[in-house]
């Protein structure tokens, strides 16, 4: 299934409403139940309602599996995308159900289920009165659904012509990357559609800039970082970080010069961590445009479906869509396996929580 | 209405529900299905059992075999899991020809509607040399027959069952001493809504409907000549259920066209079997109902074969099947362009019944194949009859299954270098027979190498490779009670099936293999009334292959009954699952509760 081309979960969005938080001054250790530590989202396999939240807690010494259901007594629903987090809420986006599930983040107790105009929802970005859901069904689909925070009702579309994929928001703004691949039913080939990114105001919710990067390759990610965002195109000979100053959408660029077919992007603490295509972990400081790329470790298995850093370890999952996935953690600093861990049914996210 | 109907069934009735058919006097399209029938375990199901599970095949298979049969709902894809192989591993032959599809490599249950066949063989074990690619854990035998000297017999029967379901036959035979004609309709639709109210299930988007028309013709120019012809029209809509109401909705379309033409020439010391068959899939899916489809394809196999027995002695004979096949494909939105492959077999088999008690036969195949290479194929049988109550049979054989268009040419991820899946097997059947009871034990051992399996290459791109060694082992048993007495006939069944699928490199159970599973089916005929119990116990099934998921074990009972108002109409009527048992063949697609069902058969 072409559907098994999703990819991670939306880091930028978790950083941004970290960043909310602490200016909210959220007590995590003050909540009355218990999820706060580390969330696994687990997509489940394609066309069953087996979509599961997996918890474990920050210092990794404690586990419990299917979060959701334990406590609200159902199935989560079908390929669960991605988490996104606003102030108590966890937005779980399921995109082969076509719903947002929110629940309570620190005791998973589901509140709404929003499902209007919602084709293939794939990733969630928040503003403080709003929250935009790219909707990508890779077959003629490529939307932006606006929401109202207060009560989850629907404002608009933002219809795109080729693509809608990762979103976030930066310095106010809301970036989307607009650009990536398709397959191509008469060659058999997955096509790169463009290479534009789409600034949206949140204020009128229009279009505000549409940014071409200059590189001939593939958009793999966006995040967003200390009030920029960041994109990650790629190409079988080198990769490009782009930094993008969400204001005026002008950008600057890294080359990742050798670093083949990248194809995730996470900033923690300084340093872009990223993989390339044959699932080589690398890390870069960001604040010089030359400072050296450090190999970090190989990831094992099939690829890395879920990727982030949290609290100076890396998190990397091998995800099986027959059973279970494996999940491993390093030091982020120096590549050093701490652990490994059985994780849900397609592991594809982990988020700090 | 269902209170009417049960009305009808105290009104004066007359007449007596046919017995088991004998297998011996029929005459199959497939001549070889006889011939193997001697050495390998069979059990055969003809008209009056198929409309009994009139709904699918699906239905007709979990019910009347031990076949895993795997169903993502009731009506929706459905695959076989036989002795604890996969879907792959089973092969469906239509009238003698392998019918699986050359894109998936299996058979789609639900799309061969069991109503146009007047017998569904279940042949255990491996067949490969004379059914091809797949006949690893058994394969399943889809038989029109073409008789002669019959005369005139129509047949219209018609089912009206919950979830605004019905299954309608009408079949018309008429045979001379050399001409016979047979033609079969019948058309199969389900509003399928059912509800499973205690887990929230709701069959959304479940409903189907099929279409078939089969032709037959055969043409005695004189004792030693005749030809033969049978040809199938299907068509089918499927609508895939979802889990939510907000789900997109999707949908599966199947065109097929079968035909197959042969020369039968048979004189004292040599039968020839000549046909051509030309088979035609076309299949669409939507993964949005109201959309353009987004991915589909046609398969077309073109069939030159030939069946060649030269009997050396009254009691020996030489078989040499030679065939010839053109394969070509047409896909859309796989990346699959238009593949096209030529394969060639040559089958030898030598079969001796010289002495009384003891049959034996060789067999031997090698397949020359553009796509991979194909392994030498083998198969020894032979059938020791000990005495009066107790025979045995042994089968070896080495049975393969080939990569399919999918596997090798899927862009992107298809591998063409894979190699054929390869089986080497065993089984022993022990047979006794004692009064109105006979009792079958086969242990049967597969060794499965080269097993292709796809998995993630990248994280976009999934590949298959030939990677999993597979170890099937386990045990069937089954015990038989037939006995007539008086206006009474009471036959039964019960069948045990203990079976082991381990991966060799993980030592864990396959998954959608039940290691156990218990199958009872009895029939019970006074005079003009008949009642018949279906029952069949499947055990803790994993879902994955790590033996964390699985689902729990069931029990599932029918009951039916029929009666004959006059020699030409008979009503019946049957209630699914009575105890309604809330169960699933496949993780979250449940299957429907208690539901009902009536029926009407005329014959004339």
């Amino acid at each position: 299934m072409k559907i098994n081309k999703l990819l991670t979960g939306l880091f930028a969005s978790v950083l941004l409403t970290f960043a909310a938080c602490n200016d909210d001054d959220f007590d995590f250790n003050n909540q009355e139940t218990s999820y706060s530590g580390i969330l696994i989202a687990n997509e489940g396999s394609f066309n069953k309602p087996d979509a599961t939240v997996d918890f474990l807690s920050s210092d990794l010494s404690t586990s419990q599996s299917g979060i959701y259901k334990t406590v609200n007594n159902e199935d989560l629903g079908d390929v669960l995308q991605t988490i996104g987090f606003k102030g108590t809420n966890a937005f779980l986006v399921l995109n082969n159900s076509n719903k947002i599930v929110i629940a309570n983040r620190f005791n998973f107790q589901k509140n709404a289920t929003v499902t209007s105009n919602l084709v293939s929802p794939r990733y969630i970005a928040f503003t403080d009165s709003q929250y935009y859901v790219t909707n990508n069904n890779f077959f003629g689909t490529y939307k932006l659904n606006i929401y109202n925070n207060a009560d989850n009702t629907f404002i608009k579309s933002i219809n795109f012509d080729r693509y809608a994929e990762k979103v976030v928001e930066a310095g106010g703004n809301i970036l989307v990357q607009t650009d990536g691949s398709l397959y191509n039913a008469s060659t058999g080939t997955m096509d790169i559609t463009g290479h534009t990114i789409t600034i949206v105001k949140p204020s009128t919710n229009n279009i505000d800039k549409t940014i071409t990067l200059p590189d001939s390759g593939e958009i793999k990610d966006l995040v967003s970082y200390e009030g920029s965002a960041y994109a990650l195109s790629s190409t079988a000979a080198d990769s490009y970080i782009y930094k993008i100053n969400p204001a005026d959408g002008t950008f600057s660029t890294v080359t990742l010069t050798g670093i083949a077919n990248a194809q995730k992007l996470r900033i923690d603490s300084g340093y872009f961590y990223f993989i390339d295509g044959g699932n080589k972990v690398y890390s870069k400081m960001t604040a010089t445009s030359t400072s050296e790329i450090k190999t970090l470790f190989t990831a094992p298995g099939y690829g890395s479906y879920g990727f982030n850093i949290i609290d100076g370890k890396i998190f990397v999952s091998d995800a099986s869509f027959t059973g279970e996935s494996t999940s491993y953690v390093y030091n982020a600093s120096t590549g050093t396996q701490i652990k490994s861990f059985k994780s849900g049914i397609g592991t594809n996210g982990f988020y700090k929580n | 209405m269902m209170k009417r109907t049960f009305a009808f069934f105290f009104i004066g009735l007359i007449g007596q529900v046919s017995a088991q058919e004998s297998l011996i006097d029929t005459v199959f399209i497939d001549n070889q299905f006889s011939k193997v029938s001697k050495t390998a375990k069979i059990s055969n199901l003809n008209s009056d059992k198929i409309l009994e599970n009139s709904t699918s095949l699906s239905d007709l298979l979990r019910f009347q075999s031990n076949i895993y049969i795997k169903e993502n709902g009731r009506g929706a894809t459905s695959s076989p899991g036989f002795r604890g192989t996969t879907a792959q591993q089973t092969a469906f032959v239509w009238n003698g020809i392998n019918i699986n599809s050359i894109f998936l490599g299996q058979g789609d249950v639900n799309n061969m509607n069991p109503l146009s066949y007047e017998n569904v063989g279940i042949k255990f074990g491996g067949g490969s040399v004379i059914y091809g690619s797949s006949a690893i854990g058994g394969s399943i035998h889809l038989n029109n027959i073409l008789d002669f000297d019959k005369g005139f017999s129509g047949t219209l029967f018609s089912e009206y069952g919950s979830f605004g379901t019905s299954n309608s036959l009408a079949q018309a035979k008429f045979s001379n001493g050399n001409f016979s004609f047979n033609v079969n309709i019948n058309h199969s639709r389900s509003e399928n809504d059912y509800e499973v109210p205690q887990r929230k299930f709701i069959n959304r988007n479940g409903e189907y409907q099929n279409t078939s028309f089969n032709l037959g013709l055969a043409y005695k120019i004189n004792p030693n000549n005749e030809f033969y012809w049978q040809s199938q029209l299907y068509d089918s809509e499927q609508h895939y259920p979802v889990f939510s109401e907000n789900q997109t909705k999707t949908k599966y379309q199947v065109q097929t066209f079968r035909s197959l033409a042969g020369w039968k020439f048979n004189s004292k010391s040599i039968k020839n079997n000549f046909k051509l068959a030309y088979l035609e899939d076309n299949f669409q899916y939507f993964g949005d109902i109201n959309k353009t489809k987004t991915s589909g394809g046609t398969g077309k196999q073109y069939i030159i074969k030939n069946d060649f027995d030269f009997l050396v002695s009254k009691n020996s004979s030489f078989n040499l099947i030679t065939e010839y096949q053109y394969n070509e494909a047409e896909g859309f939105g796989s990346g699959i362009k238009t593949p096209k492959r030529n394969l060639g077999s040559f089958s030898l088999l030598y079969r001796n019944s010289q002495s009384e008690k003891f049959y034996w036969e060789l067999g031997a195949k090698q397949e020359i194949v553009e796509d991979y290479k194909s392994p030498f194929l083998f198969s020894a049988s032979g059938k020791y009859t000990i005495n009066n109550w107790y025979q045995t049979t042994l089968n070896i054989s080495r049975n393969f299954r080939a990569p399919t268009f999918n596997d090798l040419y899927w862009q992107p991820g298809g591998n063409p270098d894979l190699k054929p899946e390869t089986s080497n097997q065993v089984e022993i059947s022990h047979n006794f027979s004692y009064k109105n009871f006979t009792l079958g034990i086969t242990p049967y051992y597969m060794h499965i190498v080269d097993e292709i399996v796809w998995n993630q290459a990248t994280s976009t791109i999934w590949t298959p490779k030939n990677i999993s060694k597979v170890d099937s082992y386990g045990l069937e048993a089954n015990l038989t009670f037939d006995k007539n007495f008086e206006r009474h006939h009471i036959f039964s069944n019960l069948s045990y099936t203990y079976s082991r699928s381990v991966d060799l490199e993980t030592k864990k159970q396959l998954r959608y293999v039940p290691k156990q599973r218990v199958n009872f089916n009895a029939n019970y005929e006074y005079s003009f009334i008949g009642f018949f119990v279906q029952a069949f116990y499947n055990g803790k099934t994993y879902t994955d292959n790590t033996e964390n998921n699985f689902v729990k074990e069931y029990m599932i009972l029918n009951l039916g009954t029929l009666a004959k108002i006059s020699s030409k109409v008979q009503l019946g009527f049957k209630v699914n699952n009575i105890t309604n048992q809330i169960y699933q063949t496949v993780d979250y697609y449940f299957m429907p509760q208690r539901n009902y069902a009536v029926n009407l058969k005329l014959n004339f």
